[in-house]
């Protein structure tokens, strides 16, 4: 067994072989292509694996990207292509290579993971669902016909540069930079999501990504994947979609923080449901977080109360403080608090109070920086 | 008159004794003489600000002219940038046109620039501050709405007064803002409890989903039922929803808005109602650049959002005599600073730069900047 350590650039080839056995890549990419994208320093800076004769056999990658919450920045990995051999199965590759990667990113400075599974390899490791949701469906003819002078058009990926300004208008999002797509790990267009812009006229007003469902044999819906600019008018297009593509239904899920579009889409009439966000979600350095995090606490806590508050972490175990109150919590119940989701405590007292002014924490959609 | 009497001060700040006098030459500046004095707590508030950030020249040992300074930081789309105010510009009557404002100004801007303000807002927009390289700035849609010209807001949306229990609900919907000063809890408690500003809270299904605020409009006397927007935040769609029921609540017929037109969802909603949305930019103040080398770093995330990398690494400004030096790979542009103010801060004399620098600055500039709102000064 060699590893668990990075991906060699030499191995690259037998790497894309084994994603493409157990996750079907070559369906949807060419392999050429693959390979190429597989090459990218993002994918060699994360991609972690277990070699045997030569060949890397279980493989985990993951990347560190930088989050902005209400003009807050920190660090946030994501995980995903977690993929052994079906030959190579049980022997424990896959937990160790994730103790590695978890490793690496608290090194690097992560203090979020965003996982893109659910089973029990994560479960074990305190990656808990996480992440305020709320989801509704539209189906066609629900809404009423889009305003005169918006109109929609596909775009690419190419045209990034000329959107990216509405990503950054976002209070709440992964940090892009104009060359965000050349760089970024290539598995966010795994199921060719569409990608539609929303103008008035030459102005950009809004953008969202569409993902066709991958399994699913209802092909006539969609989802919305990613999303910036200017709410009413997404709202207020969507019927054009579904003209466009003959889409009978579309499933909005939008982040609870969202509040212009929870309210845009209660005064429509549109029912709301809660959920948390894909995947499963591990905190990984909580006082850290809260450093990072500190001018948020200030605009939400008075600063008597700010100065009482404190975190530590030993390891698995968090410990909170208020004053003289304390709250020991596990990872899970660390992140299922501070993200919110079902894992978060019930927390009384003055520390309940301070916490429940601070938590959950708005957090953002993978949306392209899906992993 | 002997010499003593008419010795003008070097600036500086005032001292306790000399408030009384101080706070005399204000109110004749400002009009202010008849209006209800303040409560005792607030005027020894407003004297312990007055101590830390005013500066004054003095004339014959009493002071003569005033400006208050303050320090800020913004948050541009997550961007920190150190910001200064200045405003209660004023020179007593009697000894204006000796050029007392324009020292006081001077040692200001120098004191500002010192102490890291990578740009200052000046409230107000006369020729003292133009004559400074301040310019006029910040994009915003003026529009006036009055009281019944949109159609009511549904029932589930209702207008009423803030009070002191709103002032957390007010700090969380100001920032989740992208572009705004950074203020603590701390600082909405104190203004809810001082009770000097009046904003203006919007319920939907009994929870605040936006507030707003009205300021009065100088020329225009209190009593009349007209007022200007101050500042607002949460959802826009409500906002433009309420203002009628907010109009009705407060006893007004008018209100005179001007938004950043950054704000892309006002945008579209006053326009999707028709609204006549006129350019302008933001009202009674003007910008001016401290230390454009800085608050190019400061802007870099902004830049990398916007610029391929090379084009980020490649753009630089650096002061060169009077003008600043802009450069992209072989090219450049040597711009005054008022001219780069109004590149910046989005002025209507913005110059027009061609070739690759042209259209880098184009997709950097105009910062977009915050209504003054509760911090003006």
């Amino acid at each position: 067994m060699d590893g668990p350590r990075l991906t060699r650039r030499d191995e690259v080839n037998e790497l894309s072989d084994l994603l493409c056995r157990v996750f079907g890549f070559d369906q949807h990419y060419e392999r050429a292509t693959f390979v190429r994208e597989l090459l990218r320093p993002i994918h060699l800076r994360g991609g972690v694996v277990i070699a045997e004769d030569a060949k890397p056999v279980s493989h985990i990658f993951h990347a560190v990207e930088s989050v902005s919450v209400y003009g807050c920045r920190f660090k946030a990995a994501s995980l995903g292509g977690v993929c052994t051999d079906p030959g190579y199965r049980n022997r424990g590759y896959a937990g160790r290579i994730l103790e590695e990667s978890l490793a690496r990113m608290t090194a690097a400075g992560a203090r979020v993971l965003v996982v893109s599974g659910n089973r029990s390899l994560y479960q074990r490791n305190h990656c808990v669902p996480a992440g305020e949701v709320l989801e509704t469906r539209i189906y066609r003819g629900m809404l009423p016909p889009c305003r005169p002078g918006l109109t929609v058009r596909r775009f690419t990926s190419e045209e990034w540069p000329a959107l990216a300004p509405l990503n950054e208008a976002e209070p709440v999002r992964f940090v892009r930079s104009a060359d965000f797509f050349s760089k970024c790990c290539c598995w966010w267009d795994i199921s060719h999501p569409e990608l539609w812009l929303i103008s008035d006229g030459e102005r950009p007003l809004a953008y969202l990504s569409l993902l066709t469902p991958w399994r699913e044999e209802n092909k006539r819906s969609r989802t919305v994947g990613d999303y910036a600019g200017c709410r009413t008018a997404m709202l207020d297009a969507l019927p054009l979609f579904s003209d466009a593509d003959s889409i009978q239904e579309i499933n909005l899920r939008f982040p609870r923080q969202d509040r212009e579009l929870a309210y845009l889409a209660a005064s429509r009439g549109l029912q709301t449901k809660s959920a948390t966000l894909w995947g499963t979600h591990r905190m990984l350095n909580l006082p850290g977080l809260m450093r990072d995090l500190r001018p948020y606490l200030s605009g939400r806590l008075t600063g008597r109360d700010l100065r009482r508050l404190s975190f530590d972490q030993r390891g698995e175990q968090c410990t909170l403080s208020f004053g003289a109150e304390r709250l020991e919590l596990d990872l899970s119940q660390a992140a299922g608090l501070v993200l919110g989701g079902p894992q978060a405590p019930e927390v009384e007292g003055g520390l309940g109070r301070a916490l429940g002014a601070v938590f959950p924490i708005p957090f953002p959609m993978p949306g392209f920086n899906y992993v | 008159m002997c010499e003593k009497e008419t010795a003008i001060g070097a600036p500086r700040p005032p001292r306790r004794e000399e408030l009384g006098d101080l706070h005399r030459v204000i109110a004749v500046c400002f009009g202010f003489q008849g209006e209800p004095q303040p409560q005792p707590q607030r005027r020894r508030a407003r004297g312990g600000m007055a101590l830390r950030e005013s500066r004054i020249i003095t004339v014959g040992g009493k002071p003569v002219s005033h400006i208050r300074i303050t320090y800020n930081w913004l948050s541009i789309y997550g961007m920190r940038i150190r910001a200064a105010s200045l405003g209660g510009v004023c020179t007593d009557p009697e000894h204006r046109g000796r050029g007392i404002a324009t020292r006081l100004l001077e040692h200001c801007i120098e004191e500002v620039t010192r102490a890291g303000a990578k740009l200052l807002i000046i409230s107000g927009d006369r020729g003292l501050y133009l004559r400074a390289q301040a310019v006029p700035g910040g994009p915003v849609w003026s529009a006036v709405v009055r009281r019944g010209s949109s159609p009511a807001a549904s029932a589930a949306l209702t207008a009423r007064a803030a009070g002191p229990d709103d002032a957390l609900t007010l700090a969380r919907l100001h920032q989740r803002e992208p572009v705004r000063y950074l203020r603590s809890a701390d600082f909405f408690a104190s203004m809810m409890r001082n009770g000097h500003r009046q904003p203006w809270v919007l319920e939907s299904n009994g929870e605040v989903v936006a507030y707003l605020s009205m300021s009065r409009i100088w020329g225009i006397p209190r009593t009349a039922p007209v007022r200007a927007l101050g500042e607002y935040a949460g959802s826009r769609a409500a906002l433009v929803e309420g203002l009628d029921a907010v109009l009705r609540a407060a006893g007004l017929e008018e209100i005179r808005l001007g938004f950043p037109a950054h704000d892309a969802e006002m945008t579209y909603l006053f326009r999707s109602r028709g609204a006549d949305l006129e350019p302008d930019t933001i009202e009674g103040h003007t910008f001016r650049l401290l230390d454009v080398p800085g608050l190019l770093r400061a802007l870099r995330p902004h830049c990398a959002a916007r610029l391929p990398a090379r084009a980020v690494r490649g753009l630089t400004a650096q002061p060169s005599g009077k003008r600043i030096c802009l450069r992209l790979g072989s090219e450049e542009a040597a711009l005054g600073l008022s001219e780069m103010g109004a590149l910046v801060f989005g002025g209507p004399d913005a110059p027009t730069i061609g070739g690759d620098l042209g259209s880098a600055l184009a997709r950097v500039f105009p910062v977009p900047l915050p209504l003054p709102g509760f911090n003006y000064v």
